[in-house]
């Protein structure tokens, strides 16, 4: 049974490429052949160094599918980060991303949202228009305090960055919690 | 360690409000109450008064209106029964906790006490599975754990009872996070500390098991009941109706969703949280396997929840409810909380709360058509027994289809192989008609195949043309100069005079032929053969050849020349009819000698030379019948040649010839010999009888005289030889040779 340090909860409607995404970060492919040690692309843990430190982030990865959506909560209940996701070339995923965030906000503070627009390459790549404009999202995020990213499984384009930003931020109170052992330490130093 | 939050806070569904509506957040854990609402709702129901109308107030306020009474009754038993059990329960445990407490005072002392340990045996072998563990780390450490550990036990097991099950699971937290924090003041690698709060997990929670799973202070039981209920309703759910993509058919997965249901299963024979979570984590890995199979990759969240919400209901495991809370409040946070197990217990989580809360939209299904199967009155045609009924024939089928194509290719191959077979035996068979015509091309033999065959017992009127053989009885044998082939060569001119053309096929050795022709040439000269004698010859190889030799063949040509043969023998024979043999049998008689045939043999050899000397007058050699020839030229005449030695055994053959007429001998012998060949066929097989013995012996000794020659069959010889010493006919012969 693997472990991992803390746990990333990937949101997001049907078909908007969690699994894909996951599955270029995990193992940096986009058409996944079956692994000989993946059984599943459900749950998967990578090692990152994050500010110095290898750390181990669990990613959940979640169903997407309208009839589980009362379940999510389930998933993202203590999770360190969320990862949300929405199609770039769908306008439906983004509204549905909305109400993930406004879960999350209600449910877990101290969840960390990040917002990640997938498909780009089909944008790029001029297969289907851009359905939500970019503006929009940044303003939307920045209004919810979160990060937005536009990422794509198939080039593997941000997909590392997201998942660096997810760790480093999540790693700081760690670190807090270190400097206050360091302090107490301190206190000691001062007894003596 | 990430996850040092407050325990309490983990409770899911904690920020619902309560049922009642006030202010303050209700928990799944009260029904859904608040805190005070419940004790409030619980306090009504003990009283049997108030809890009637109580059970009304809360359970059947959305049931619609009017209600039998003895539906509230029964319920209302139910519930007394429940509370009844609940009661006892407590009991129990208050015995068992005020048990301990006597022993806490033994405890104190800083070892477990001993009945305790007894108690369970699961103890001991976790101990000892962890033995080697636990000596690797320093007396400090160890120290502080049992100390851990003993004062946990105490408290869990003296304050069971007084305490809600969520704060002894704050206990139980706490406890982990001060072991973790203890390990990790004291520097203790991260393997060997995972290994020990496991031991430490394991130990205590098999310890106190019998507290914490499913206790009385709990309505864990009620809601397993319900669960089990709600699931053996659902029976009719498939796996189409889940999205599933289960593949059925195939005989592998069907073997996984099995190993899955026994895995599930078996988590709730496991009593440490971490055993029953490798429980599910097991189960869930079986699920991934057997996606994997059906879809043909690594299966994602998508795939796996439906699976594992169809499994969960097809396995309907026992105390499903239990097992989850006993493992959310008493696993190891950290460890529920981010590893793999966590997220599959996550969604095992997930599966029970979807399976409590499906609804005819979550299954995509008409309402009515989702209330009727829920209310049994219809059942779908595709139901997991009829799905299992369906895989054992779908299985069936495809194992046969499987051994039909396997015996496909196997008759396909063989079919192969016959043609290869067939162009081999054609191949062979041109082949050997090539070599038998290269042969016969260096050979250089005319096989007459037009023969016909003909009816022995027919005269044919040619033979009546051959000239009288005659001559025999007035010359003596003739030999050869040759005197080792002596015998043999006498038997040949013997033949040759007689039957020129067989005795040609009959010895094709060039020597034999040479002197055959030597003989022939001179042949007018040379006739040796006392009539008699050829006569006997004729005869006997008619009669025995005739048949024994026909015997032989094998094939029908050769059938024919032998037929012919013998026709043509019976010709000579019929020509001798008239021909006047009592001449020779007169001169035979005449040198009558004392000797059996084989003084005459002997004398043969002896006196070749004189033999040579014959004039030859025997009309014989001359084959007007060159037809006859041609008959005799078949390869049987090769068979029928090798005759000297055969006409001894059939003695009575040769003395049924005379048989018939042995006093008629000396008055009128052609006339017997004419008789006697035209019977000769049909008699041969029955006839032959010792008592006729005298007139075969009249004759016999020329037989013998060719057995004598080749020297095959003596004891034929013997007998003969004994027998014609009486007769004087033969030591007339003798003389005369």
């Amino acid at each position: 049974m693997s472990t991992a340090d803390f746990k990333v909860v990937l949101l997001g409607s049907e078909d908007v490429g969690k699994t894909s995404l996951m599955k270029r970060y995990v193992s940096d492919r986009y058409h996944s052949r079956p692994h000989n040690n993946t059984i599943g692309a459900a749950f998967s843990s990578k090692k990152i160094t994050s500010r110095g430190r290898d750390i181990v982030i669990g990613i959940w990865d979640t169903a997407g599918s309208e009839r589980y959506y009362a379940m999510s909560q389930l998933y993202y209940r203590d999770a360190k980060a969320a990862v949300v996701c929405f199609d770039l070339t769908e306008r439906v995923t983004f509204d549905r991303a909305k109400q993930w965030v406004t879960e999350l906000r209600n449910q877990e503070e101290n969840c960390k949202i990040f917002l990640c627009g997938t498909k780009k390459d089909v944008i790029d790549e001029g297969i289907k228009p851009r359905a939500v404009p970019p503006e929009k999202v940044l303003q939307y995020s920045k209004g919810i305090g979160a990060q937005f990213l536009e990422t794509s499984s198939k080039t593997g384009e941000n997909i590392g960055a997201l998942f660096q930003i997810v760790a480093d931020s999540c790693e700081l109170p760690m670190q807090k919690q270190e400097t206050i052992q360091l302090q107490t330490l301190k206190k000691k130093n001062n007894c003596c | 360690m990430f996850t040092k939050k407050n325990p309490a806070l983990r409770i899911d569904e904690a920020d619902l409000k309560c049922k009642n509506g006030c202010d303050f957040f209700g928990n799944p854990e009260w029904d859904g109450y608040c805190s005070h609402c419940y004790y409030k709702e619980r306090d009504q129901k003990k009283s049997p008064s108030r809890g009637e109308s109580a059970s009304r107030g809360s359970q059947d306020k959305d049931s619609p209106l009017p209600i039998t009474m003895a539906k509230r009754f029964s319920k209302f038993e139910e519930k007394k029964q429940q509370q009844r059990q609940q009661q006892e329960k407590r009991n129990k445990f208050s015995k068992l906790a005020s048990s301990l407490r006597k022993s806490t005072s033994i405890r104190d002392s800083g070892r477990l006490p001993e009945p305790w340990l007894e108690q369970s045996p699961e103890v001991e072998r976790i101990k000892q599975e962890y033995a080697s563990q636990l000596s690797s780390i320093s007396p400090e450490v160890s120290q502080y754990m049992n100390k851990y550990i003993q004062a946990l036990c105490r408290t869990v097991c003296s304050d069971a009872n007084n305490m809600s099950i969520d704060e002894l699971s704050e206990k139980v937290q706490k406890f982990y996070q001060n072991l973790s924090k203890c390990m990790d003041a004291q520097n203790i690698n991260q393997e060997l500390k995972e290994q020990v709060l496991d031991y430490c997990e394991k130990f205590t929670m098999t310890i106190l098991y019998r507290n914490l799973f499913c206790p009385a202070t709990t309505t864990d039981e009620e809601k397993d009941l319900a669960i089990q209920k709600r699931i053996r309703q659902l029976s009719w759910v498939n796996a189409k109706h889940l999205d599933c993509r289960i593949n059925e058919t195939n005989k592998e997965v069907r073997d996984l969703v099995y190993t899955s249901f026994t895995d599930l299963l078996g988590m709730d024979s496991e009593k440490a949280p971490q055993d029953k979570l490798q429980a599910v984590v097991k189960c869930c890995r079986n699920i991934f396997l057997l996606l994997q199979s059906s879809v043909g990759g690594p299966a994602s969240a998508d795939e796996f929840l439906p699976a594992l919400i169809f499994i969960v209901l097809k396995a309907n495991p026992a105390r499903l409810k239990s097992n989850i809370h006993f493992i959310t409040r008493f696993c190891n946070a950290s460890r529920l909380m981010t590893g793999e197990g966590g997220y599959y217990f996550t969604n095992l989580c997930c599966a029970v709360s979807f399976i409590e809360n499906m609804t005819a939209q979550s299954l995509s299904l008409p309402e009515d058509e989702f209330e009727q199967y829920m209310s049994g009155e219809v059942v779908p045609t595709s139901t997991w027994d009829s799905s299992v009924m369906m895989y054992e024939g779908i299985s069936l089928m495809y194992e046969h289809l499987v051994a039909l194509d396997d015996m496909h290719k196997r008759a396909d191959s063989v079919l192969e192989n016959t043609d290869v077979l067939m162009n081999k035996m054609k191949d062979l068979s041109h082949q050997i008609k090539i070599r038998v015509d290269d042969i016969l091309a260096k050979t250089q033999i005319n096989l007459s195949t037009e023969k016909v065959p003909t009816d022995i017992d027919t005269e044919n009127p040619l033979l009546e043309l051959l000239p009288p053989p005659i001559a025999p009885m007035v010359v003596a044998p003739v030999t050869q100069n040759t005197p080792e082939s002596g015998k043999l060569n006498s038997l040949s001119e013997k033949k040759s005079l007689i039957l020129p053309g067989i005795t040609k096929y009959a010895f094709p050795s060039d020597s034999e032929l040479d002197a055959l022709g030597a003989d022939r040439t001179p042949g007018d000269g040379a006739l040796p053969l006392p009539m008699s004698d050829s006569q006997e010859f004729l005869l006997t190889p008619s009669s025995t050849y005739g048949f024994s030799a026909l015997d032989e063949l094998a094939t029908p040509d050769e059938l024919c020349a032998a037929q012919a043969s013998l026709n043509f023998v019976q010709g000579l024979s019929a020509v001798n009819y008239d021909i006047d043999i009592s001449d020779t049998s007169a001169d035979s008689s005449a040198g009558v000698s004392p000797h059996p045939s084989i003084l005459s043999v002997s004398e043969n050899k002896d006196g070749s030379p004189e033999t040579a000397s014959v004039p030859a007058t025997d009309p014989h050699p001359d084959p007007d019948p060159a037809s006859l020839l041609d008959t005799s030229e078949s390869p049987t005449s090769k068979l029928l040649l090798p005759s000297p030695m055969k006409p001894v055994a059939p003695e009575p053959c040769s003395g049924l010839d005379k048989e018939s007429f042995p006093e008629e001998q000396s008055s009128t012998p052609v006339h017997s010999q004419g008789k006697l060949i035209s019977q000769k066929p049909p008699e041969v097989p029955t006839n032959a009888t010792s008592s006729n013995y005298e007139s075969f012996t009249a004759q016999g000794w020329k037989i013998q005289s060719i057995p004598c020659d080749t020297g095959t069959s003596d004891l034929n010889n013997t007998n003969r030889t004994k027998k014609p010493k009486d007769d004087p006919g033969k030591l007339m012969y003798c003389d005369l040779d």
